[in-house]
């Protein structure tokens, strides 16, 4: 069973395959929203979800779609984890 | 079309050095006119051209001697007959464009080009005073591009000059920053450093020591007409009489038919000419892409011969790097592919010319961009608003990320970027061009030179001075004929890869009469809301049918970089590519890895961010042009 802390490492490495301005960030914003800083395009949220999805094996749920839930990393990784709990 | 190349030795050489220089890079051009290949040479100079002949088959071959001068042209004059006939000429005598061409520059010398209406790159050169001549048309439809260093050589495509040249010739920086920030290349820069283009509506001298490029033809400014002025009959004719100015030539026409109203509509008027019409699509085995549904139910409708060619993703793999050797520069997207292997379609049914729907989109306002400037002023008004914003999702509704609206709920702080900043003469453009600072730090482009503010500079500098009196749209209008339409629609996507295939395009939305009429009309009736090319639906409303008028946007795409690269599969190209990378000093090698890793991933989407699609695209383009260089450069250097 993945921790929370392992959770979130994949989902940043993930996204910091695809991004080197992320890449090289000091610190990595993990409590903010991508796209609000930047650093996600308007494709990049169907992406992220299709990532979470396929990675973990997990379906996310139309209604699960909002800032609430994966408007940050943090968030992300706390979803991922509640899914995989629910298994 | 036709293919045209020169040059001016700065110090002599024999005769027979220049005849076979100027074979050799003719040669390498020849699909840009199939029919004849001609040339005139002496110690000092050769000038060629090859031809495919469309119009005056018998009477046109070039270039010509006319008294001290010596002409040739790649292109269409299409109000050629017209002058004869204005001019009160002897048709006997002056029985083709390229003698129109001299008498009229004799007689006007550079203010001929007010005259002519059409598609060009025009050579002439004055045995008399030793001055060579270029000129090309207002929307760039014709490429030419100079070179001047131990010579002045010219011609209708890079290679030709890369063959000629002993200079060393370096991949130009700026163009790869261009290509990442404009999407291309901007004012005269090409891919090469040394090497220029000549850009759309600009004139170069060159007297063997001075070289003077100006700029013959401005942008209209003026907007007018109200809606009394203009009627939907009046919009229906001008555009009629666009169409058949353009079928001109002793050949056959085609006409693409994308399933959007552009094409149909030119469809639709060169069926009332042309009985037996051909009509020819590309169509995507990828359903994200596909239109086919439109083109069948176009063609069936307006009877007409169609023929429709499937594009899988292997195809996209295949072509690409074919495709960059005729584009001869860095592309940021596949989309020239498929239009290169319909153009091959085309040129198999036994056609010279196929009519194209470009510059619709610029000329009447079809661009999203038009319209998400404008809502993003709407909303800069009342940045708090719970509505606004959402203007953007009906814009975009044909992204999946924008029909969904909890998508969109998150992603609507992508737009929000500068939304105040008004005032910005680029205002139009901030949000795509802020996807810059992403995408360069795939590229070594660190030097201040290429910085976000010293690149909007440069393109400001190259743009017409009167840009900034203009209103927002027409500055629109403006940044995008100066990137995209010139230097993207109308070459890579266009001119490039048609000629490949000895196919030339005709482009009526940008013909002169129409587009300049259009320009008076005041955006709010061309575009009123987000209601994009309104004018142009509502005129040709009765004539085509309601699913085709009232269809939603619908942006041409291919498939992009997962064509190259999947979890199971690797195209030669891209293994290629992947080996190449460490030779490739524009690139960051480390960033292009983990972009590899990324498109290859397990759990990456079929369809990657757009950052990092373009990244990959303009990449896998430099890696292609290298082995372009490689193989037409004439000194054998790396």
């Amino acid at each position: 069973m993945k921790n929370n802390n392992q959770i979130k490492k994949e989902i940043i490495d993930y996204f910091k395959l695809g991004n080197p301005k992320l890449k090289n960030l000091k610190k990595f914003p993990t409590s903010e929203s991508l796209i609000s800083l930047g650093y996600v395009d308007s494709f990049g949220i169907i992406e992220s979800i299709s990532f979470l999805e396929k990675n973990f094996k997990i379906k996310i749920k139309e209604d699960e779609i909002t800032l609430d839930n994966l408007g940050s990393i943090d968030l992300m990784s706390q979803l991922v984890f509640k899914k995989l709990n629910e298994k | 079309m036709c293919g045209v190349a020169g040059f001016i030795l700065k110090k002599k050489k024999s005769n027979k050095n220049n005849i076979k220089k100027i074979n050799q890079i003719l040669d390498l051009i020849s699909y840009r006119g199939p029919d004849k290949k001609q040339f005139i040479s002496n110690e000092s100079y050769s000038f060629g051209t090859n031809r495919l002949a469309i119009e005056s088959i018998k009477n046109g071959d070039q270039p010509i001697k006319f008294e001290n001068l010596i002409v040739g042209f790649n292109g269409e004059i299409f109000n050629y007959k017209k002058l004869i006939k204005i001019n009160n000429l002897n048709s006997s005598h002056i029985d083709s464009e390229v003698k129109l061409i001299a008498y009229l520059y004799k007689k006007y010398n550079e203010k001929f080009l007010d005259l002519i209406k059409g598609q060009f790159a025009i050579y002439i050169f004055d045995t008399n005073k030793n001055e060579l001549f270029l000129a090309r048309d207002k929307y760039g439809i014709r490429p030419i591009y100079y070179m001047n260093e131990t010579d002045f050589v010219f011609a209708s495509e890079i290679k030709c000059i890369l063959k000629y040249a002993k200079d060393k010739i370096n991949f130009s920086k700026s163009s790869l920053a261009q290509t990442c920030f404009f999407w291309t290349n901007i004012g005269d820069t090409t891919s090469f450093d040394k090497i220029k283009i000549l850009p759309p509506g600009q004139l170069l001298k060159f007297d063997g020591k001075d070289l003077k490029v100006k700029r013959y033809f401005q942008n209209q400014i003026i907007q007018q007409k109200d809606e009394n002025d203009i009627t939907n009959d009046d919009f229906y004719e001008l555009l009629n009489k666009a169409v058949t100015n353009q079928i001109h030539g002793e050949v056959g026409h085609a006409c693409y038919l994308s399933g959007g109203i552009d094409s149909a509509i030119l469809a639709f008027l060169l069926k009332k000419k042309i009985s037996n019409l051909d009509t020819f699509s590309v169509s995507f085995d990828n359903s994200d892409y596909d239109e086919s549904k439109y083109q069948k139910k176009l063609s069936t409708f307006l009877k007409t011969n169609h023929k429709q060619i499937k594009i899988s993703s292997k195809d996209i793999a295949n072509n690409f790097s074919k495709v960059v050797e005729h584009a001869e520069t860095y592309l940021f997207r596949t989309a020239p592919v498929p239009m290169y292997l319909l153009s091959k379609e085309v040129k198999k049914s036994n056609h010279k010319v196929v009519f194209s729907g470009e510059g619709a989109d610029e000329v009447l306002l079809g661009y999203d961009i038009f319209f998400e400037n404008r809502i993003r002023k709407f909303w800069s008004k009342f940045p708090n608003s719970k509505i606004r914003y959402k203007l953007l999702q009906k814009l975009y509704n044909y992204l999946p990320q924008f029909k969904n609206s909890r998508y969109f709920e998150m992603i609507k702080d992508f737009y929000k970027k500068n939304l105040g900043s008004t005032d910005d003469i680029f205002y139009s453009h901030l949000v795509r061009w802020s996807q810059y600072e992403q995408i360069r730090e795939y590229f070594n482009l660190n030097e201040e030179k290429y910085n976000a503010e010293n690149l909007v500079e440069q393109f400001l500098n190259s743009l017409p001075k009167n840009f900034k009196d203009q209103d927002y749209d027409r500055k629109t209008q403006i940044i995008e004929e100066n990137t995209l339409l010139s230097n993207y629609l109308l070459s890579s996507q266009g001119d490039r890869v048609s000629s490949a295939n000895s196919i030339e395009t005709r482009y009526p939305y940008l013909d002169e009469n129409f587009s300049n009429y259009i320009f008076k009309i005041k955006s709010k009736l061309k575009a009123p809301g987000i209601k994009s090319k309104h004018l142009l639906r509502k005129s040709f409303k009765n004539f085509l049918p309601d699913e085709i008028i009232y269809r939603p946007k619908f942006a041409y795409q291919a498939p992009e970089a997962k064509s190259f690269l999947s979890e199971n599969h690797t195209s030669r190209i891209a293994h290629e590519y992947f080996e190449n990378i460490k030779n490739l000093n524009n690139q960051n090698s480390d960033s292009i890895y983990d972009l590899f890793k990324k498109i290859k991933h397990p759990a990456s989407s079929s369809r990657i961010g757009f950052r990092e699609n373009m990244a990959f695209i303009i990449g896998l383009s430099d890696h292609c042009l290298r082995n372009f260089k490689k193989k037409y450069s004439n000194n054998n250097e790396k």
